[in-house]
């Protein structure tokens, strides 16, 4: 029977060995303790070797029957998305709500196509009031709306 | 039994004041509409409005999230049934019948079964519930470390082991979730844990940005890179009731959904889909004739719709009175209570009996409400269907960024969840659920904690665990529930192999 690199099984088992591994080789930054008294390095360690254990594992067992296809990935997608939280991270405490709303709405819209001018006004717009309204207005957070000086 | 009667009018007095029926009220709406809406599902829902919550008072907070919760669970037979396109995970099974049923133009019928199943599941699960948290808070009153530590443990390999995902991989996704719950100050001493000088993770990696990331980031990169598939609506509903035949063909599996349900749910670690599954290949295998099913059995909706609702109510008993949740939405919903600082656990309904009994009131009256919203305005959901999911999504965006911003007065949280959304749609990829990972995550203080004061008091023999029968117990029952799964489900590549052939 022919067998395949499940490469999903690996690249998992590469990133959990990784991350247990940083675990482990960091803990002992930290005081160990005894068993009795585990100080705050102890179960990271502990966890960070399992974590390691079971990464290796999918790696042993990364030989299989039948490989599965990934699904398609939509870069613009993957590109859009975060680059849209991005925008409001950056935005909000140099711009405001309004302008970083206004932003991560015009970039967050672009990951459909076709791109919709309008209709990405549009919303760009009532978003921005319905943000607006109901986040300061109505719950009273302590936004600023706009940059400051305006 | 007078105890109960206290207790509820308690809860009564809480729950029907105006504010908290409006907040109910807002609750069940929402979560109707989200669970109508593909794509839009509870657990993205609360996690985009739980930073808001700690604006407002705890049982508020949680009465209305209750209420997107039990709502949505409610309604995702809805598109289920019209589309065949689950309105979240646990109504997949409701396709199977459901949409065969609307084809044949009895989508009425449909409809009008699964919204009084889920009715009287709801109404019996909820005595369930009001009856067995006060019994099993005092038996976890009980428990020392070693049985809470083991506990978690096990609740940890249950929701690894349900999911449809290789054993092996969510198991690790666990350990992932309790690993990256290690950052931050150290309960007992206060060292600062692998934070390397970050202030935004000082205190540990914020829940909100986590479950947001991970829950709505990532779920809509998924979702719009599937592309949106939309049958359009061919089924149309004339006649809302159910024949003389097919309520003598649903009651029973109503009953025995509701039973099965509400047993599957109190345990830990459960999740929402196990109930509805089960329940449906009990039917099938119950049926006098098997060969129905698929062709629109009307017991194929009834049976597991029932048992999906009554473990949504049950699940709770876990959450609040021992603090383990049974899978994302109530991850959520114990983080919606640690936000407020009123730690979930044995003494939750003694200490604030206002808040436990008020949300079991809250959540008949959301019930009842839910009765209303399903049946006589079906129609308006139904025209909902139509929303593309194009407009959706940046409403969504945009109140998670408002959300996690609002949570901290952090834009690097922002930044720092949008980070999280992508590495959370490459583990999609690589076939590793979240689930496990976020149960993980809000376990991990408390497993530790545990852990540390167990060992301390057995002065560090680590046959603590299994020479205390409970302990014993419970990690017996996790290795049996990993042998079992391991071996019975096939790994999930192969399953999707033999789909394709």
């Amino acid at each position: 029977m022919t067998r395949f690199w499940d490469w999903q099984r690996i690249a998992a088992g590469l990133i959990f060995a990784a991350v247990g591994g940083f675990f482990v080789a960091r803990a002992p930054h930290y005081a160990m303790g005894d068993l009795t008294r585990l100080g705050p390095g102890g179960f990271p360690l502990l966890l960070g070797g399992i974590l390691l254990v079971l990464g290796v594992a999918h790696l042993l067992t990364a030989r299989t029957a039948a490989v599965t296809a990934i699904g398609r990935v939509s870069w613009r997608v993957v590109l859009v998305i975060p680059l849209s939280g991005l925008a409001f991270g950056l935005a909000v405490d140099r711009l405001g709500l309004v302008p970083a709303i206004i932003i991560s709405t015009a970039i967050g819209c672009q990951a459909v196509r076709p791109v919709r001018i309008v209709e990405t006004a549009i919303l760009c717009l009532v978003l921005a009031a319905f943000g607006a309204g109901v986040f300061v207005y109505g719950l009273g957070l302590p936004f600023s709306l706009f940059p400051t000086g305006w | 039994m007078t105890d109960i009667i206290h207790n509820l009018s308690v809860g009564f007095g809480v729950a029907l004041t105006p504010s908290n029926i409006l907040y109910c009220w807002i609750g069940a709406t929402l979560g109707t509409l989200v669970g109508v809406l593909p794509g839009l599902g509870p657990v993205t829902t609360i996690a985009m409005l739980l930073p808001f919550t700690f604006k407002i008072p705890a049982v508020v907070s949680l009465i209305m999230l209750s209420g997107i919760y039990y709502g949505a669970h409610h309604a995702a037979a809805t598109s289920a049934i019209m589309l065949n396109m689950p309105g979240e995970p646990t109504s997949v099974v409701i396709c199977i019948d459901g949409h065969p049923m609307a084809r044949q133009g009895r989508a009425g019928p449909a409809l009008c079964t699964s919204a009084i199943s889920s009715f009287f599941a709801g109404c019996v699960s909820i005595i369930v519930l009001a009856l067995f948290s006060p019994l099993l808070a005092e038996a976890a009153l009980r428990f020392g470390s070693a049985e809470y530590a083991s506990m978690i443990i096990m609740a940890l390999v249950t929701v690894s082991v349900i999911s449809s995902a290789a054993t092996l991989t969510t198991i690790s996704m666990a350990v992932l979730g309790l690993v990256l719950g290690t950052v931050g100050s150290d309960l007992d001493s206060g060292v600062q844990r692998f934070t390397f000088n970050l202030d935004n993770i000082a205190d540990g990696i914020s829940f909100v940005a986590l479950a947001v990331a991970l829950f709505a980031f990532a779920s809509i990169m998924s979702f719009l890179g599937t592309g949106e598939v939309r049958q359009l609506i061919s089924a149309k509903v004339t006649g809302l009731f159910p024949t003389r035949k097919d309520l003598a063909a649903s009651w029973k599996p109503i009953l025995r959904g509701t039973a099965l349900g509400s047993l599957i749910g109190i345990f830990p670690g459960t999740g929402p889909m196990v109930a509805s599954f089960a329940a449906y290949s009990m039917e099938k295998r119950l049926a006098a004739d098997p060969s129905r099913f698929g062709n629109g059995a009307i017991e194929g909706v009834a049976g597991p719709e029932a048992a999906n609702n009554a473990s949504a109510f049950t699940h709770y008993i876990p959450m609040m009175t021992l603090g383990i949740p049974a899978g994302p939405a109530m991850a959520l919903m114990l983080a919606a209570l640690t936000i407020q600082g009123i730690p979930a656990g044995p003494e939750l309904i003694t200490k604030h009996p206002e808040l436990f009994w008020g949300v079991v009131a809250s959540m008949w009256i959301g019930n009842l409400m839910l009765l209303v919203l399903n049946l006589p305005l079906i129609g308006i959901w139904i025209r909902l269907l139509a929303v593309p999911y194009r407009i959706l999504y940046p409403v969504v965006l945009m109140c998670c960024c408002v959300g996690i911003y609002s949570f901290a007065s952090s834009a690097a949280d922002v930044i720092m969840a949008a980070v999280i959304g992508l590495v959370g749609l490459l583990f999609e990829k690589l076939r590793c659920p979240p689930a496990p990972l976020i149960l993980g995550f809000i376990l991990e203080p408390v497993l530790e904690e545990n852990f540390r004061r167990a060992m301390l008091l057995a002065r560090g023999d680590i046959t603590i665990f299994l020479t205390r029968p409970i302990s014993l117990g419970l990690l017996l029952l996790s290795v049996g529930l990993l042998f079992v799964f391991a071996r019975r489900k096939p790994r999930s590549d192969s399953l999707a192999a033999i789909a394709e052939s």
